[in-house]
């Protein structure tokens, strides 16, 4: 197995499906690397899932996601080789896990944009950062049920993803306005409601999200307004940042940046890490947590 | 009992005493040092290793015990002290001996109380005898020594006076090393008082009609003249109760001395080892001063008493003066205690009341290990949380090695109930912590565990099994886990600030600058504790680049700080950190300067008790310890005979979660809103 062959897999699922997020496009490619390269031995399937891993990581995209759900992946299917006789069985163990695994996270966004959409009440302007899949699902599942509301999505820098936001939220007929990432703080007052996707959340309920939401989330907090983030569970990841120095680089740039040696200070970051104190509640398919909720939903899975 | 067998029978105890000081002295010295070289050799020792070393030292002693023990059975808690000692015998303890040997010499030839603890003291080598001639070094020692006993009776104001002299002359040539001002100080102090003492006496031999009238004024006049200086103040204080122990002779059985020496270890318990080291002495000189002054008086009250076989009126007066003494200083005395105690902390003082700790039976079913960390839990020479439950561990593991079942007993009910006793006993010593109160618990799961028809062999088999289990995964591997996960938030070029002395601090920024790690340690100490530059000491000798600072100056450094990272005695359910106290302050500046702030907590630290601040529960450690003691005009000097004045000094303190940026943990780096989880998490897995 090579490398590059994954990383194949793994970018032509993102390309091809614009829909599916990185971590879920990362579950994917590790499914077809059990199914597609044979193996003889569980400890071979386990360098060929580490290498696969790896080698996604590499690939110029946002490694939070990928790290968080491959983490979660690997625990959930690697248990099927502690009880099973033959090498065949297992696999065939761990292919049906996988795609168990693989199926409650598709339902999960769903399942998150279901709760959220009830969130949004009629009237409500509403603030959200970036481009996020289960936000926008949420919109429109919230716009779908004749909830009348207005949108404004912040431009979002360097890639101006706020952009493709608009675009969509307008295809559904919602009243939608691109604003500047800079001017967070002058539309912050008119705003009833924060909603922010993420990246990954980590240990103590802090979300690592497209870079931007830490000085939003200090701006709702100041003036006071509720901050709902959306996501699935699959993006608890076990980090504990203790600020934004604390965030792995990996996370923070992609990995063509970081091998090319430039300075990093001299670099734009692509995500920051929000604290859980400007965070006033998760969505989640494990349904509606505070912050601090997070890491016991993390013990359960990882203890 | 004759007047001077009454007087031997003292000079043996105060002599036992000073020993015992010495050792504690050297105890303390050497529980630290073996303390740097435990975290030292961490990587090469486990826990089980070195506890198997010191039940080797352990039996050893024992055996050694048992040779002396028939001339010494009515000081069984000394010996157990002893034994402690013995445990860790340095160069320290063979000095404290030697000069304890070489007081002994002077003050009691022939007598045997003294040679025996002489010999159980240095067993190691062979114990000279009386009339061996005594070391080039102490000729004027032993020229002494060689004056007739007799002399001590019959010219008591003189030898009382050489001897104070040459105690103080003695003293320094032993000790000139490590004499600090505040020794030299106390020293002077007590003289003084010693002599006042005399002067007293004398004069009261020459007035024997009016020696009970001016009595209580003697003593105002001498706590006039030393008011200015506080140790002096304690002397005279000292004095007193001496005096009225001189005069209730017949009371002093042996189960009260021994009972009053534990209650004396245990009121020693709350003070710094300067402190301790100065009073000790200063103590000890004053002591042996109002033993001369007693002697005196009560030679003289003796003479009148035989005169008034001829005047009854006359004696009944002396006996009434007495009486009437007696009951005005004990009112005194309960006054004193009742009136210094913060209103709001009412509640706390009374676990500590002396008078509680001096009412503890100590039985003899009660295991010497027990007792000896009974002894060390009160006194601190066992302190942190750590190191209270591994001792703790260690002497539960001796107990049940050699606990015998009775018959027809269930072993699991048998032990529990001698579990029940010995806790009660160590509780009442030192309250205590979250560690030691979750090894407990996880001892008695075990226990109940235990099937009905267990074999005894094999239950104290696995009882042992357990308890190094549980030391090796709950303490030192949870240490080795916390120390790796901290390291990986530690970057080159921080300055870490850290406040306090904590082992697993300690051995975390050791870790990570034995990992090559470039950073800065700041310590935090304040000048009440002292814990704080013991271990600067320590990462000072490790070759960590150290700043120190008072955590007065906390702000003006806290800018320049990257992390903080703090220990902890417990964490509790709802997220609050119990610390040694300073420890919330030190979070709320790093709070204010944005600075994150880490809590190292094993999980067995975890607390399932609700505290929202250091009201409920806390401990009250020793007020004089407030005391500047390089101050000589310090106001707090003489608290105890200002009834405004109230020094209070607190042990712990309660850190908000607020405040706390993450708790870590051998599980992982958790929100300390966490608590809870972790406690659950534990209560499926260990059933504790």
């Amino acid at each position: 197995m090579k490398k590059e062959e994954v990383q194949e897999i793994f970018l032509k699922i993102l390309k091809e499906e614009e829909d599916v997020s990185a971590g879920v496009a990362a579950i994917r490619t590790l499914l077809s690397v059990i199914e597609n390269y044979k193996v003889a031995t569980v400890r071979e399937l386990d360098l060929n899932l580490q290498l696969a891993v790896d080698a996604m990581k590499h690939c110029d995209q946002p490694v939070t996601a990928i790290s968080s759900g491959c983490e979660l992946f690997m625990r959930f299917i690697t248990f099927a080789k502690l009880d099973v006789k033959s090498f065949e069985e297992c696999e065939q163990i761990m292919l049906q896990r996988g795609h168990i695994f693989l199926n409650t996270l598709l339902e999960a966004r769903g399942k998150v944009a279901n709760i959220a959409a009830h969130a949004i009440n009629d009237g409500y302007r509403i603030l959200t950062h970036s481009r996020s899949r289960v936000v926008l699902q949420a919109m429109l599942q919230a716009a779908k049920a004749n909830k009348r509301f207005k949108v404004f999505v912040t431009m979002s820098g360097p890639d101006n993803s706020g952009l493709l936001m608009q675009k969509q939220l307008e295809e559904a007929g919602i009243d939608v306005t691109l604003i500047l990432d800079a001017a967070v703080g002058y539309i912050m007052e008119q705003v009833d409601l924060v909603l922010l996707g993420a990246e990954g959340v980590t240990e103590n309920g802090g979300i690592i999200n497209k870079i931007g939401t830490y000085s939003l989330g200090m701006a709702a907090h100041e003036l006071k307004k509720p901050v709902f983030v959306l996501t699935e569970s699959f993006k608890f990841s076990r980090i504990y940042p203790l600020n934004e120095m604390d965030l792995p680089k990996e996370f923070k740039y992609l990995s063509s940046v970081i091998k090319s040696g430039k300075d990093l200070s001299k670099e734009h970051p692509l995500v920051d890490y929000t604290p859980p104190v400007y965070i006033t509640l998760l969505f989640t398919d494990l349904g509606i947590l505070s912050p601090s909720a997070v890491s016991d939903e993390l013990m359960k899975l990882y203890l | 009992m004759t007047m001077a067998q009454e007087s031997y029978q003292k000079l043996s105890a105060s002599t036992k005493r000073r020993n015992r000081r010495h050792k504690l002295k050297s105890i303390l010295s050497q529980t630290q040092n073996n303390l740097a070289n435990n975290s030292n050799n961490i990587d090469h020792k486990s826990h089980p290793e070195i506890t198997k070393d010191s039940n080797k030292n352990f039996i050893v002693n024992h055996n050694i015990l048992g040779d002396v023990q028939d001339s010494l059975l009515k000081n069984k808690i000394e010996e157990n002290i002893k034994m402690s000692s013995t445990d860790n015998k340095s160069r320290d303890d063979v000095m404290a001996a030697r000069q304890a040997k070489k007081l002994a010499k002077q003050k009691g030839k022939g007598k045997e109380p003294v040679q025996n603890e002489i010999k159980e003291q240095n067993i190691a080598k062979p114990v000279a005898p009386k009339s061996e001639p005594a070391p080039s070094t102490e000729k004027k020692v032993t020229k002494e020594e060689q004056k007739p006993v007799k002399e001590l009776n019959k010219e008591p104001t003189s030898k009382g006076k050489d001897e104070v002299d040459r105690a103080v002359k003695v003293d320094p040539i032993i000790e000139g090393a490590d004499r600090s001002k505040e020794d030299i100080k106390a020293e002077r102090a007590a003289k003084k008082a010693a002599k006042q003492a005399k002067k007293k006496g004398a004069t009261e031999g020459e007035r024997v009609e009016e020696v009970k009238v001016p009595e209580k004024p003697a003593v105002k006049e001498v706590s006039k003249q030393v008011n200015e200086d506080m140790t002096v103040k304690d002397v005279v204080e000292t004095l007193r109760d001496i005096a009225i122990v001189a005069k209730e002779m017949k009371e002093v059985t042996v189960k009260v001395s021994a009972i009053d020496l534990s209650g004396k270890k245990a009121e020693e318990s709350n003070k710094s080892k300067a402190e301790l080291k100065a009073e000790r002495r200063a103590k000890q000189e004053a002591q042996r001063a109002a033993k001369q002054a007693a002697q005196e008086k009560a030679a003289a009250a003796a003479k009148p008493k035989v005169e008034a076989k001829s005047a009854e009126g006359d004696a009944v007066k002396v006996k009434e003066d007495k009486a009437q003494k007696q009951k005005t200083l004990e009112k005194a005395k309960v006054k004193t205690g009742n009136g210094h105690r913060v209103n709001w902390f009412q509640h706390l003082y009374k676990e500590h009341d002396k008078e509680a700790l001096k009412s503890i039976a100590i039985n003899s079913n009660l295991h010497p290990a027990i007792v000896k960390l009974g002894v060390q839990l009160a006194s601190k020479v066992v302190s942190g949380s750590n190191a209270r439950c591994v001792a703790l561990l260690d002497a539960l593991k001796k107990m049940v090695r050699d606990y015998t079942l009775p018959a027809k007993t269930e072993f699991a009910r048998g032990l529990e109930s001698h579990l029940a006793t010995s806790l009660d006993f160590l509780w009442a010593m030192r309250s205590p912590s979250a560690s030691q109160t979750n090894a407990i618990k996880f001892f008695r799961y075990h226990l109940t565990q235990l099937p009905n028809n267990v074999d005894e062999f094999d239950a104290k088999k696995t009882l042992q099994e357990e308890i190094d289990r549980y030391i090796k995964e709950q303490i030192d591997m949870a240490g080795e886990a916390i120390s790796i996960t901290v390291r990986n938030k530690i970057a080159d070029g921080d300055n870490i600030l850290t406040y306090g002395c904590s082992s697993l601090i300690e051995r975390i920024l050791r870790d990570a600058w034995s990992a090559g790690l470039k950073f800065r340690t700041v310590v935090v100490g304040n000048r009440v504790h002292t814990g704080a530059t013991d271990m600067l000491r320590r990462l000072v000798a490790h070759g960590l680049p150290c700043t120190y600072i008072d955590i007065t100056s906390l702000s003006s450094v806290m800018d320049k700080v990257n992390k903080v990272v703090l220990g902890a005695s417990a964490l509790l359910v709802n997220g609050s950190v119990l610390g040694a106290a300073g420890t919330a302050q030190v979070a709320l500046g790093a709070q204010a300067y944005n600075v994150p702030v880490l809590v190292a907590c094993e999980t067995h630290k975890f607390s399932e008790r609700v505290q929202t601040d250091a009201f409920v529960y806390n401990e009250i450690g020793d007020p004089d310890d407030l005391i500047d003691k390089s101050d000589e005009n310090s106001p707090l000097k003489d608290w105890r005979s200002n009834p405004n004045l109230t020094p209070l000094n607190l042990t712990y303190d309660v850190t908000p979660p607020s405040l706390v940026t993450a708790v870590v943990t051998e599980l992982a780096i958790l929100p300390c809103t966490s608590a809870p989880v972790v406690l659950r998490f534990k209560l499926s897995e260990y059933g504790v």
